[in-house]
């Protein structure tokens, strides 16, 4: 039996990043974004979770995704999520050996002592992303659609939407806030456009951030 | 020669400062008759997107990415040629309903 263990995903916003965030108390959004990012990243299925497995049955890998907001400018979700998957395809999973009793140690370099025992994950190795999501928000406001809204935009106009799909064009999640403008079906479709658009953008940044890691 | 200049041009900022303030929505309506937003973006178009990975270096994987910036650059074009007059009498307090009636009809009279 393999031991499936899914990220812990939380979303900070420290009082540095807003003037509406006070000190102590947390933020509004907070628990709204880490809610539909666990929702978002679950549900995409972008990482294969046995990579994260080490000995069947016994141990296994548990990713934790700390996100601090630095400064809050409107459309938080879109740049939680673009970090979560940034680091993500930065992540190294270290090489780890198992002791004689059963522990898990962690193989470094220098040590020439701990080479004795047996590896269980004999390199540093990347996480495989297979399909990889990427969101867009959407103000809605009578006629308009507003792409990629400031936080002025933001609190003056009352209905978002938030649109994730994946590399591959897949819809990940939909997401609509209420509001008073409803949303059609062309409105809908013209999000998904706007997104699609912005999902070619974010891949080649990735890409290019990446490339630039590994020279 | 150069003082007159700057007091209109100062007063003119006030205004659209004033007018960005007190009717916000509407603010963002003009914007968006003409197309743009306040920033100067079009509609569709998102912000200026980078991302930096590494930037924890304790952590096994990390991430910097910053959308935006905190600079907002305002299009002022719109509003140079509106003359609203705010005249601030808040410390004439019984004057306040005079207060408003001016502001409504510097409303009125701008459209």
């Amino acid at each position: 039996m393999l031991i499936f263990v899914i990220s812990a995903i939380d979303f900070h916003m420290p009082p540095i990043c807003s003037p509406i965030v006070r000190p102590g108390r947390p933020a509004e959004a907070s628990p709204m974004v880490s809610k539909q990012l666990s929702n978002t990243i679950s549900s995409s299925r972008m990482t294969d979770l046995k990579e994260l497995s080490l000995v069947s049955g016994k141990a296994a890998w548990m990713a934790y995704l700390d996100i601090y907001c630095l400064d809050a400018d409107g459309a938080l979700f879109d740049a939680a999520l673009l970090s979560a998957i940034a680091a993500l395809s930065h992540l190294q999973i270290p090489s780890i050996a198992m002791n004689d009793d059963g522990k898990i140690v962690l193989v470094s370099d220098e040590d020439g002592q701990k080479r004795a025992q047996e590896p269980v994950n004999k390199e540093k190795r990347k996480l495989t992303l297979r399909s990889i999501p990427f969101s867009l928000t959407c103000i809605l406001h009578k006629n308009y659609i507003l792409a990629d809204p400031t936080a002025e935009e933001e609190s003056i106009m009352e209905t978002h939407v938030t649109v994730v799909l994946d590399t591959s064009g897949q819809l990940i999640s939909l997401y609509k806030p209420g509001g008073p403008v409803l949303a059609y079906t062309s409105a809908i479709q013209d999000c998904a456009a706007l997104t699609r658009q912005r999902v070619k953008e974010l891949n080649n940044f990735l890409d290019k951030a990446n490339s630039a890691m590994e020279v | 020669m150069g003082l007159p200049n700057v007091s209109e041009d100062l007063s003119s900022e006030v205004e659209v400062d004033a007018f960005k303030r007190i009717f916000p929505l509407r603010y963002f309506e003009r914007h968006l008759a003409e197309s743009i937003r306040a920033d100067g973006r079009p509609l569709g178009k998102a912000r200026e997107t980078s991302i930096f990975l590494g930037a924890v270096a304790f952590a096994n994987g990390s991430a910097l990415v910053k959308i935006g910036s905190t600079v907002s650059h305002y299009s002022c074009v719109f509003f140079v040629k509106c003359r609203c007059e705010f005249r601030f009498l808040i410390f004439l307090w019984d004057g306040f309903n005079d207060f408003l009636i001016d502001l409504c009809s510097d409303y009125v009279d701008c459209y």
